[in-house]
């Protein structure tokens, strides 16, 4: 392409200008060929996102605008038509923001918000829609005061509130994943308390009343544009200040009730239409893509229809009040973890939270000073106490008075243990801290969380397994064992947590998908294992330590106190014990219960609903209608594929990691086999498989009837009991898969190696995200 | 067109490495990618990859005009310093060309290359959780999907992050792992430099 000559550019200003040709041409005389001149610091990322001068694609320098969108005037007085089809757009664009596209494509691409957060940005006192640039001048009448009243103060609390949500993004949610914002340096009127902002709005109400005559039918449109904003402010305003009875069990008052209001307003707003061709020209546009500093590449504006916006806007609202209220009633740690498992993380798994919910939910539930809820008597650190005890039992030794056991220490031996103790608290804190964090994350990302919580908590089991034995062995100090032995309380929880960690990253990869059908028996298969393994634990050590700390109350303390003679030592731990007895040995029984009735059994099902899995894949593969072995075409061996699947669980030491070896003995079962031998066993193992879903199917429905009879450890209305319900739908079609099978086994039962060539594997999404439909159909 | 790089010829269309001194290649290779990738990457992006790495840049051309139909870009880095990383970065086959085996073969060749040449512990990629096309291709070498992104691409769609294990280092955590000798010899000269 040639360039146009100096001369040709007809530049008349010329004392501005610096002539930096002979500058130019000198520099570029040192670049060789096919040589990249770029500064360290520009790599690939930067290269990817880099704008390219003249690429229609990458320069937003070349967007063409029209001049209506060029001079667009914001003053200029508008219809009120028009302005409830603005504003009827910026909430178009707010969702289209929340559930996709950034911000200058949607709400930035409105003229009124750019111009009122460039005035803004130039001058925090100044709110308004003049841009100095356009010379104009209109008179003040009701269509006027219609753009600068109205239309001025619901822009002005959009804006609030997307500032609002970049706060809660940037540091609770992942920008370019959970939202790209691209925020072109405005600042969101940062400085404005939220309050002045509510006023504004109801002030604005309050005028459009007085003028009601002016506005005929508009009238209510108008207004409830306005509330539904108002009621989004008021997310803010409310989230930290409102009071949340965590654990207590007082008076239980609703939450948030607004959010109800705010629904009801939106249901009323559903019949109102959008139409574009009221909106003014040039009011949407590109322009702010070419008129501020801009890293993004060129983007086309993007729409969502208004059945999205409003119901995204209803979920907002109904999932807040939602999940205010059910933290409000949480007044046990079994209940929070039902309300954080089943009634945050798995909606949110399943999409049905809003972005702004989710990164808002965090906020709610840990605060900047650490405090649950913002509660005063609940802060993390007591909250990892409570979740400890909430598995091993109240009365943890370790955790309650750890420096009256150093006194037989001298000064440096206990300020070493004491600062061991304190470092190996902190990680636990930490630990705990980033499981909590997880709950929020959308459902890719959390699976990184839990990936990284694995090597975690192998770490803290690190610290503190010999630190627990070092006391207990040299001090004497620790829970004890009904056989004397020490019990390690904490290393246990820990044990218990990081294989929680492993099922759950292991099963949620068939949600994210990221197994091939070819790797479903390993999965299974490790599954099972790590199930075994938390089972085993929960009944051999788990039981073991909470009746060691009853048996310490009922033997081992009385038979203290009968050898102490009579004295205030006796007389103190006369009184420890009789508040062990009332309210310590109950507590412990409750949590003896729980673990027993609901916790070992819920794990113990799905260990026998997986096992049913294995025996239905075993003989699918047995009839080659899977295979379990690599691609095969592929230029890896199935050892290097095996190690790169389980690399998360590689590095730990306990549970023992299975080697290669062991998978490819355990892999023979699955080995095609279609002789009389191969008959009787897939018979054999299809019955087996029936039976155990008969059983699962009771189990799980005896499981959702404990839930919904205990108002203690569920909270109420709890999603838990759909998680259930999934599961058992999950097994009914399970048993019926097997059910085609059989039947098809049965009518080639003379000629087995006829089934693969007639049928085949189809796999679709399941019930429940942890067993997809592995179903038979005709080739 | 430079016939020494040439590296075979499959089903009668011929596959070349890229030639850095021939800038129609340069081009045409650009556009392919700009008008069949939804990703818009600019000038310095192809500059990166090719001038780098300009040996594992292959492309396919048709006999008849030699005009490029098919091309793969990737380059190789040590990864943390202790594994070396080959990562497939474009393949864009023109679509009146697709169903030939075409992508197949440039996705082996690239392999192999990897492997001979430089040893690579691993390949790496990323693809649309969509493109069912491409997951089955890189799956049937035995790629194993490792992660999944979310709202990865600019398009928003979730991406799989997928990884061809070639070596132990592959699926050792690279905390567990020596440093690469290669790296060993860049802090040497680094060392001596000083």
């Amino acid at each position: 392409m040639d360039l146009p000559s100096i001369k040709d550019l007809q530049i008349n200003n010329e004392e501005n200008l610096i002539d930096i040709t002979t500058t130019f041409f000198d520099s570029i005389k040192s670049i060789t060929n096919n040589k990249v001149v770029k500064s360290a610091p520009f790599e690939l990322l930067e290269g990817t996102r880099a704008l390219e001068v003249l690429n229609p694609r990458l320069d937003t320098g070349i967007i063409e605008l029209s001049k209506d969108e060029t001079l667009f005037d914001c003053s200029k007085p508008q219809s009120i038509d028009s302005i409830i089809q603005i504003q009827l757009k910026l909430y178009k664009c707010l969702i289209n923001w929340l559930e996709k596209d950034s911000l200058p494509v949607t709400i930035l691409s409105c003229r009124y918000v750019s111009t009122i957060l460039e005035n803004y940005l130039k001058n925090p006192t100044e709110l308004s829609f003049i841009d100095t640039r356009i010379n104009s001048k209109h008179e003040e009448g009701i269509e006027f005061l219609l753009v600068h009243k109205v239309l001025k103060s619901f822009v002005v609390a959009l804006c609030k509130f997307i500032g609002f949500i970049i706060n809660i993004s940037n540091s609770l949610l992942y920008e370019e994943e959970d939202l790209i914002t691209r925020n072109m340096n405005f600042n969101f009127l940062q400085t404005i308390p939220v309050e002045n902002i509510l006023d504004e709005l109801n002030d604005t109400i309050e005028w459009i009343l007085s003028n009601e005559t002016e506005f005929d039918q508009n009238t209510s449109t108008i207004i409830i544009q306005l509330k539904i904003m108002k009621y989004l402010n008021t997310i803010e305003s409310k989230i930290l200040s409102t009071k949340i009875n965590f654990l207590q069990e007082s008076d239980k008052f609703e939450l948030f009730t607004f959010c109800k209001d705010a629904v009801s307003e939106i249901e009323k707003l559903k019949g109102k239409e959008s139409d574009e061709n009221l909106l003014p020209v040039g009011a949407f546009s590109k322009f702010i893509q070419v008129d501020l500093p801009n890293r993004n590449i060129p983007a086309e504006l993007t729409d969502i229809d208004l059945e999205t916006t409003y119901n995204h806007l209803i979920n907002i609202f109904s999932t807040i009040h939602t999940f205010t209220n059910q933290a409000n009633q949480i007044i046990a740690i079994n209940q929070l973890q039902d309300f954080l498992y089943y009634n945050i993380k798995y909606p949110i798994s399943d999409s049905k939270f809003s972005v702004f919910s989710r990164g808002l939910f965090q906020l709610f539930f840990i605060r900047d000073d650490k405090s649950i809820f913002g509660s005063h008597e609940m802060t993390l650190t007591n909250l990892v106490v409570e979740l400890v005890e909430n598995l091993i039992g109240k009365n943890t030794i370790i955790l309650l008075n750890f420096e009256s056991c150093l006194s037989q220490l001298n000064s440096t031996q206990k300020a070493e243990l004491l600062k061991l103790y304190n470092q190996n608290l902190n990680d636990l804190e930490s630990g705990i801290y980033h499981n909590l964090c997880v709950y929020g994350a959308n459902f890719c990302r959390s699976q990184q969380l839990i990936s990284k919580s694995l090597e975690l908590w192998d770490t803290i089991q690190v610290s503190w397994e010999p630190f627990e034995f070092h006391v207990f062995n040299k001090l004497q100090f620790g829970d004890i064992l009904k056989t004397g032995e020490g019990a390690i309380s904490i290393t246990s929880y820990i044990y218990y947590s990081k294989m929680c960690s492993m099922f759950e990253f292991l099963i949620n990869g068939f949600e994210t998908e990221v197994y091939k059908p070819f790797e479903y028996y390993l999965i299974y298969w490790y599954g099972e294992y790590l199930l075994l393994n938390i089972i085993q634990h929960l009944k051999d050590r788990i039981i073991n330590i909470i009746l060691g700390k009853i048996n310490y109350i009922e033997t081992t303390i009385p038979n203290k106190i009968k050898k102490l003679k009579n004295g205030p030592k006796k007389t103190q731990l006369k009184q420890i014990q009789s508040y062990n007895q009332e309210v310590i040995i109950p507590q412990l029984t409750k949590t003896l219960n729980y673990n027993q009735d609901y916790l070992i059994k819920s794990y113990e099902v799905m260990r026998q609903l997986i096992n049913c899995q294995i025996s239905y894949l075993i003989v699918l593969s047995k009839l080659k209608l899977m295979d379990f072995s690599q691609p095969s075409q592929s230029l890896t061996s199935q050892e290097h594929l095996y190690y790169l699947r389980m690399k998360p669980y590689s590095s730990i030491g306990i549970p023992e990691f299975p080697k290669f070896e062991q998978f490819q003995k355990i892999l023979k079962i699955t080995e095609p086999q279609l002789d009389f031998n191969g008959l009787m066993k897939s018979i054999e193992l299809l019955a087996k498989a029936k039976n155990g879903l008969g059983d699962v199917i009771k189990d799980y429905e005896s499981l959702t009837r404990y839930i919904q009879n205990d108002k203690h450890n569920f909270i109420k209305d709890s999603l838990v009991v759909t998680w259930y319900q999934q599961l058992i739908e999950s097994a009914k079609l399970l048993d019926s898969n097997i059910d085609k099978l059989s039947k098809i086994i049965q009518a080639h039962k003379n000629d087995l190696s006829n089934v693969s060539n007639s049928y085949k594997n189809e796999i679709t999404k399941g019930k429940h995200k942890y067993f997809p439909n592995i179903s038979i159909v005709n080739i | 067109m430079n016939d020494d790089l040439l590296i075979t010829t499959i089903n009668d269309l011929p596959y070349y490495q890229f030639d850095i001194n021939n800038q129609l290649e340069f081009k045409q290779i650009s556009q392919l990618i700009s008008i069949h990738l939804s990703e818009p990457y600019s000038i310095y992006v192809y500059w990166y990859f090719l001038n780098n790495w300009p040996n594992y840049c292959f492309i396919v051309k048709d006999p008849k005009n030699y005009s490029i139909i098919g091309v793969i870009i990737s380059k190789i880095e040590l990864h943390r310093n202790v594994r070396y990383r080959g990562y497939i970065g474009m393949l864009v086959i023109d679509p009146t060309y697709r169903k030939q085996g075409i992508a197949k073969n440039l996705v082996k060749l690239t392999i192999e290359k990897m492997e001979k040449d430089d040893l690579v512990d691993e390949i790496m990629l990323e693809t649309e959780v969509s493109n069912i096309g491409a997951l089955k291709l890189y799956e049937s070498f035995g790629f194993l999907r490792t992660k999944r992104l979310f709202r990865y691409y600019l398009n928003t769609h979730d991406a799989f992050r997928l990884i061809l294990p070639l070596s132990n280092k592959a699926h050792s955590r690279y905390a567990f792992l020596p440093l690469h000798p290669k790296e060993l010899e860049r802090q040497k000269l680094e060392l001596n430099q000083n």
